[in-house]
């Protein structure tokens, strides 16, 4: 089933880069346009795509994978979930608060650890890396309304 | 400059004390990334990137090379105490070098997979410096027919040499160059697929997809499963093999060496595949080959030699020809333009300095790294007992600050994050995104080569197999392509030969 998913998913992306490429002058294979490259290669991988799509549907159904430790999904939605949330805010709040409430988030929903030891070990990473990267490796950080 | 007054001058620039830390600095991060699982040395090169800007061009380059053979010394540590591959380059050194372990043999096992690197690295340094000059002074010969035509030789070697099913590779090298011509036109500088954005008009960045498919989809992977690192509880007592081991690992090395320099030079290969070679080689030439997976220490010997090999072997097309055979020389190749510098045929003319301060850096980062792992082995096990729980988030937190460092562009940690998911849905169907990262890397390069070859000629694709250079890659391609489908006939036609002499 995975298989199958995945070529679909390869196999759909394929034709909405053909149709979306649509107005790119294509040239001809002595003078390509801009368009010549990005749609042959499309194509081309639509057409792979296809294939292993069919192989996919001809294989059947594949031996059941073992199940994911308990909770796994959840680890994984909060992780990618935290993550996405902490570009979100990450000009707004700035580096180091930002920075604080993402440890926070995989220290406590996702690792579990007591809250004492979450507020410490979060508000360390924080300040480290700030100190690391923009003070000591003059990496430019978002310093948010604290400007710092 | 010949070879051997190379090597001075480029001591003399590789022994600055400036150029001493970056390449101290290099080999230890390299060693210590190695080391931790989830980081390997394409994330890190990537990450320090804009850590390099304040540096010259030599002593950051010589930083960033050493980050990638010090990982290769760090990444048989774990391999051989926790059964896990520090950095992919490693996974065979797991099979015999934990069951050593097991056996109370982790010494021996950690000694001869820092002095087979030792060797190895030391033999693929001194080919470097020996063939560089002419393959540059060959490649001076080289136009866009030429650069187009090795590049198609690089793409098949990528689709078939890769571990997984062949159709999947070539997928992900379509989608691979795909991507690669996201943004302005090289040629007419017509928007392609920006959807009218400014981040998307410069292209996809290199670093937030090295990041995202490499660092964030591992961390993801690893959350999922839950590890749990456990060092196995040894001592692990005396680090220098016997007189036995190095009689069984002198052959291995030595092949090992010559193995991973050579297939290293290849476009695509890069240092895992020279591994794989390389065990199955020592399985097949021994006379126990029972004994492999087993705790054979040839089994340890071999591949971590020739990943070693490799990585010397791999800096050649890039040094001579300024093309990158693979994910990592690709961040190398960044690393340079940042700095101002194109490597290739005339970088040797140009930049005396830098090649050769590089080169010679080389020679001194294996020896610190030979004095540096051994005693150090015990602060690697140290690490190693951080609980993964403590490690991820400070290891996505790395690659977040690594890619928002480049740009200053919240939207490439965006496009990181979409990475990371891509590649760990990726990983689950078993598709490698190694074969997507290179071709993104080389598709830019082929499609220009092209073009320019196509406005050379007029439109004729000839020009192609006119020229003689061009036309011996294609042949290449060709055998490439056509070996795999003709070898199991010929074996069977040999058989048959075998089976029935009177035909």
């Amino acid at each position: 089933m995975r298989d199958v998913v995945a070529a679909a998913v390869l196999l759909l992306g394929a034709v909405a880069a053909l149709v979306g490429g649509r107005g790119l002058p294509f040239g001809s294979v002595a003078a390509p346009g801009p368009g010549f490259f990005p749609r042959a290669l499309a194509a081309g991988l639509a057409g792979v795509a296809a294939l292993l799509l069919a192989r996919a549907l001809v294989a059947g159904r594949a031996p059941a994978t073992p199940p994911a430790m308990p909770g796994a999904r959840f680890r994984l939605g909060a992780v990618v979930g935290a993550l996405f949330a902490f570009t979100a805010v990450l000009d707004w709040l700035g580096f180091v608060a930002a920075t604080f409430l993402l440890m926070v988030v995989l220290f406590r929903v996702v690792e579990r650890h007591r809250w004492t030891i979450v507020v410490g070990e979060s508000a360390a990473a924080a300040v480290a890396s700030h100190v690391l990267f923009k003070t000591w490796l003059g990496v430019r950080l978002p310093p948010g309304p604290w400007g710092f | 400059m010949e070879p051997a007054g190379g090597i001075l001058y480029g001591l003399a620039v590789a022994l600055q004390p400036a150029n001493l830390l970056a390449c101290f600095l290099g080999v230890f991060i390299g060693t210590l990334i190695g080391v931790l699982p989830g980081l390997g040395p394409v994330a890190t090169m990537s990450l320090l990137l804009p850590a390099t800007f304040a540096m010259t061009p030599t002593a950051s380059i010589i930083m960033m090379a050493g980050i990638y053979y010090g990982a290769m010394y760090g990444g048989s540590t774990t391999s051989i105490l926790v059964n896990i591959p520090g950095e992919a380059a490693s996974v065979v050194t797991c099979i015999d070098g934990y069951q050593m372990a097991r056996q109370g043999r982790a010494g021996p096992a950690l000694g001869i997979a820092a002095f087979g690197s030792f060797i190895a690295g030391t033999f693929s340094v001194v080919m470097l410096m020996l063939l560089s000059p002419p393959l540059a002074a060959g490649a001076l010969r080289f136009g866009p027919p030429e650069i187009f035509t090795l590049l198609l030789l690089g793409f098949t070697m990528i689709t078939y040499l890769g571990s997984g099913s062949r159709l999947k590779a070539v997928a992900m090298a379509l989608l691979g160059m795909f991507l690669g011509t996201i943004g302005l036109d090289p040629v007419t500088g017509v928007a392609r697929y920006t959807f009218d954005t400014v981040t998307l008009s410069d292209g996809v960045g290199l670093v937030p997809m090295i990041m995202g498919l490499f660092g964030v989809s591992e961390v993801l992977l690893n959350v999922e499963a839950g590890i749990t690192q456990e060092v196995f509880q040894t001592r692990i007592g005396s680090l220098l093999p016997t007189r036995a081991d190095w009689k069984d690992s002198a052959g291995p090395i030595a092949r090992g060496s010559l193995l991973g320099f050579v297939l290293g030079i290849l476009p695509g290969v890069g240092a895992i595949i020279p591994t794989f070679v390389s065990y199955a080689l020592e399985k097949r030439l021994s006379r126990t080959p029972e004994r492999f997976g087993r705790g054979a220490i040839e089994g340890v010997a071999g591949p971590e030699s020739a990943n070693n090999a490799a990585t010397g072997g791999s800096m050649i097309p890039l040094l001579t020809l300024g093309i990158a055979p693979n994910v990592v020389m690709a961040v190398l190749l960044g690393a340079f333009l940042v700095h101002g510098v194109q490597p290739g045929p005339l970088m040797l003319r140009e930049h005396p300095d830098l090649f050769w301060g590089v080169v010679a850096s080389m020679y001194v980062g294996n020896v610190m790294l030979l004095i540096l792992n051994l005693p150090l082995i015990g602060l690697w096990v140290q690490i190693l007992r951080v609980p993964y729980g403590v490690l991820f988030p400070l290891i996505l937190l790395v690659c977040v600050i690594g890619v928002y460092g480049v740009s200053e562009n919240v939207w490439d940690v965006v496009i990181m994050l979409g990475f990371g998911v891509a590649g760990y849905l990726l990983r689950k169907t078993g598709y490698e995104p190694a074969p997507l990262v290179l071709a993104f890397v080389l598709g830019r390069l082929a499609e220009e080569s092209i073009r320019q070859s196509l406005l050379l000629s007029r439109g004729r694709l000839g020009i192609l197999t006119e020229r003689p250079i061009a036309a011996a890659f294609l042949v290449a391609t060709a055998a490439v392509i056509l070996l795999p489908l003709a070898l199991p006939r010929l074996r069977a036609m040999l058989a048959r030969a075998v089976r029935e002499p009177g035909n």
